[in-house]
């Protein structure tokens, strides 16, 4: 167990920079997620961490120790691979206790033959098979033990790699996209079944997935990240009900925040000809982007609040919610989808609201303001108590 | 590798109609055209060895008459075959083969393994030169290096040797190339996950990419024996008693002195000698194809 620092690491492969001074500090114990689209360096940083790729600048300290001198064995991290990297020609069980030979066992007691000369090596090798059972019985797979990797589901050969890492109890855990070569319905089960191995284990787990669900729904703090930085680091409710960037409004959340565009004005802010009345850091007259999420968009009577014209396109009823589509009036035209419950939705329509066109009412202290740059500007902090989290949708 | 998935099977239904499809006119008519195609292109490469057979079981009077009568009127097989083994050390020659495209083999594959891997895996800074250079290396013919080699071997007394009948081929440009191009195609994330789990930078080639490599080093085995077992260029350059002759150096040696013009005999030796190649090919057969379809070689 131990905390781990990432101090201005960067690192570019031929020239491209892929780490841009990416500082980071992961609490002892803790369940860290980076997120962000396809080829934004989150693997990079994993490999960085783990030293099997020398950063270009910067630091790495585990346990408040520098580890950059040290080679990937020596830093004691263990870390799950996308593909998972079993040893092809290896049983399950060769799988699992290869780190433990590898770390207990002398170069020479390793060798084909000789090895067999050292008289330590058959008590070694009957300590790492009690071993090896125990993880394998914590996983479900004691009864695969004698098969090839080859011989394995998607999912046996997952729990096989969480196996692996597991058997040599690292004090980091690093998972690169784990979930994402599981058919979707085994993933929804795996984000417990890791969550559960998180507590049990109480390890740092350093959690790479490009599926902003599974960061939402499983990590104590989640970064963003954006091409090689670091846009945001909060927990789950920081980075929906507080985005400091577009870049996190737009990741987060599904479906996607609406972003309409507007102005700034002595009041606060115009948009589709609704006055939001919020402190903005910009000049008036400045172009501001507002950012909306869908569930914040109310169909029941304004009640003196700012309203939204909305053509309708489509609705999608998805059982305890709608999803309306269509586009916002007066507001550049720009796409809008409101999240509904069912029970508004069923109130709108009874009362006549739904004939093409909508009005919706904006709740102006949860609707976020971005410059043309796509920074936060007129931030005001949600208490996230207060706030309910909508489970994110599929 | 993985199983296709249920979705993918097809169902009885479609593989009725795929047969019938099978057996549509165009399609027998196609395929008899291809499979006659491939048997006159298979009798045209294995006439000679055809050839060698049957002259092998001839008479002496009977090589050299009556045509071309594929099929021999008497039975000579045992004389001659006795005549190849009893009057020259053929099994000795053999024997030298065995030790000399062994001992080559080994060789190659400790050096072009390691090297491969380097040229493959490894991060250095002058990785893409000495890839060139191999590369480079691929086009020189071993007649250019033969009169340095063999004034070096001479001045070190080590002429016809073992050694000097391996040393040349040790070094084999075209074996670091064949397993460089597989070992490129090895997934980065297991070396990854082995080198964390603490292997050495040799344990990985050795437990992990050799076992996988498999097919590719019994290809490259098969290119190594049989060019090796066949040579005969640079052993007679270096050779000159019948003690270190591999195969077809011991054969010339042997039409010199015992049998002049007896091809029956001549060709049951030729037909001795090749039989291991046959053999060991028969064996790694199905390795062989694999090998040179997975490492994309032709
Ligand atoms: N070994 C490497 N050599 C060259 N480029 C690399 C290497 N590894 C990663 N990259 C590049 O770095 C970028 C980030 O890669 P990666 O960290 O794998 O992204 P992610 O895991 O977020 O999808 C990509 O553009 C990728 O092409
Ligand atoms: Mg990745």
């Amino acid at each position: 167990m131990a905390a781990l620092e990432i101090d201005t690491v960067s690192k570019s492969f031929g020239g491209s920079a892929v780490l841009k001074a990416v500082s980071l500090d992961v609490r002892d114990g803790e369940f860290l997620t980076l997120v962000g689209s396809s080829g934004c360096g989150k693997s990079t940083i994993l490999r960085v961490i783990a030293g099997l790729e020398p950063q270009d600048a910067g630091a790495v300290r585990i346990g408040g120790r520098p580890v950059d001198h040290l080679r990937p064995k020596q830093r004691n991290v263990a870390m799950v691979f996308q593909s998972y990297a079993l040893y092809p020609h290896m049983s399950v069980k060769d799988n699992i206790a290869m780190p433990l030979i590898m770390q207990r066992l002398r170069l020479a007691e390793r060798l084909p033959l000789v090895g067999r000369l050292s008289p330590r090596r058959a008590k070694v090798m009957a300590e790492i098979d009690g071993e090896v059972g125990a993880v394998a019985r914590q996983l479900h797979i004691e009864q695969l033990l004698a098969r090839k990797p080859a011989q394995l589901s998607g999912g046996q050969r997952q729990r096989v790699a969480l196996g692996r890492a597991m058997v040599r109890r690292p004090d980091v855990f690093l998972m690169d996209e784990p979930l994402s070569n599981l058919d979707a319905k085994l993933r929804v089960h795996m984000r417990t079944e890791l969550t559960d191995l998180h507590r049990r284990l109480g390890v740092t787990f350093v959690y790479v997935t490009h599926d902003q669900v599974e960061a939402m729904t499983m990590s104590d703090r989640v970064a963003l990240m954006d091409e090689g930085r670091i846009v945001q680091l909060g927990t789950p409710a920081d980075l929906y009900h507080d985005p400091l960037d577009l870049r996190v409004a737009r990741f987060i959340g599904s479906p996607g925040v609406n972003v309409l565009p507007g102005t700034v004005t002595g009041a606060g802010v115009e948009v589709g000809g609704a006055q939001l009345p919020l402190p903005v850091a910009a000049a008036e007259g400045a172009a501001v982007q507002v950012g909306l999420r869908p569930e914040t968009l109310s169909l029941d009577p304004p009640a003196g609040r700012p309203v939204l014209k909305i053509r309708l396109s489509a609705t999608e009823n998805l059982g305890a919610e709608v999803f309306l589509h269509g586009r916002a009036d007066g507001a550049g035209d720009s796409p809008i989808i409101i999240r509904a419950p069912l029970d508004a939705f069923d109130r709108a329509r009874a009362a006549g609201r739904l004939d093409g066109t909508v009005t919706v009412a904006v709740d102006p202290a949860r609707a976020f303001v971005f410059d043309a740059d796509g920074r936060r500007v007129g931030r005001r902090p949600v208490e996230a108590a207060v706030v309910r989290m909508p489970v994110p949708a599929e | 590798m993985t199983a296709p998935s249920p979705a993918l099977k097809p169902t009885a239904g479609a593989l009725f109609k795929e047969r019938l499809r099978l057996l549509r006119p165009d399609r027998i008519v196609g395929g008899l055209v291809a499979h006659l195609v491939l048997i006159a292109g298979a009798l045209f490469v294995l006439l000679p060895f055809v050839w060698m057979l049957l002259t092998s079981v001839r008479k002496p009077d009977e090589v050299f008459t009556a045509g071309f009568n594929p099929i021999p009127d008497s039975f000579h097989g045992v004389e001659n075959y006795g005549h190849a083994l009893n009057q020259s050390p053929l099994l000795q020659f053999m024997g030298n083969g065995v030790i000399v495209c062994a001992g080559i083999l080994v060789v190659q594959l400790l050096v072009a393994l390691p090297a491969a891997y380097a040229l493959a895996k490894l991060e250095f800074r002058i990785r893409p030169l000495l890839f060139v250079l191999v590369l480079l290396g691929l086009t020189v013919p071993p007649q250019v290096t033969a009169l340095p080699l063999y004034m070096g071997l001479a001045s070190l007394d080590l002429l016809d040797t073992y050694f000097a009948i391996m040393v040349p081929f040790f070094l084999s440009v075209f074996a670091i190339f064949l397993f460089r191009q597989f070992f490129k195609t090895f997934p980065m994330e297991i070396i990854h996950a082995a080198r964390l789990d603490g292997f050495t930078e040799l344990e990985i080639l050795i437990r992990i990419l050799v076992p996988s490599a498999l097919p590719a080093i019994a290809a490259f085995s098969v290119f190594s024996i049989t060019s090796h077992w066949n040579d005969l260029y640079w052993p007679l350059v270096v050779t000159t008693s019948p003690e270190h002759a591999t195969p077809p150096l011991g054969m010339m040696i042997f039409r010199d002195q015992e049998t002049g013009s007896n091809y029956g005999a001549l060709m049951a030796g030729a037909a001795i000698i090749t039989a291991p190649l046959v053999i060991t090919f028969l064996i790694a057969q199905r390795q062989f194809v694999r090998g040179i379809t997975m490492t994309g070689v032709k």
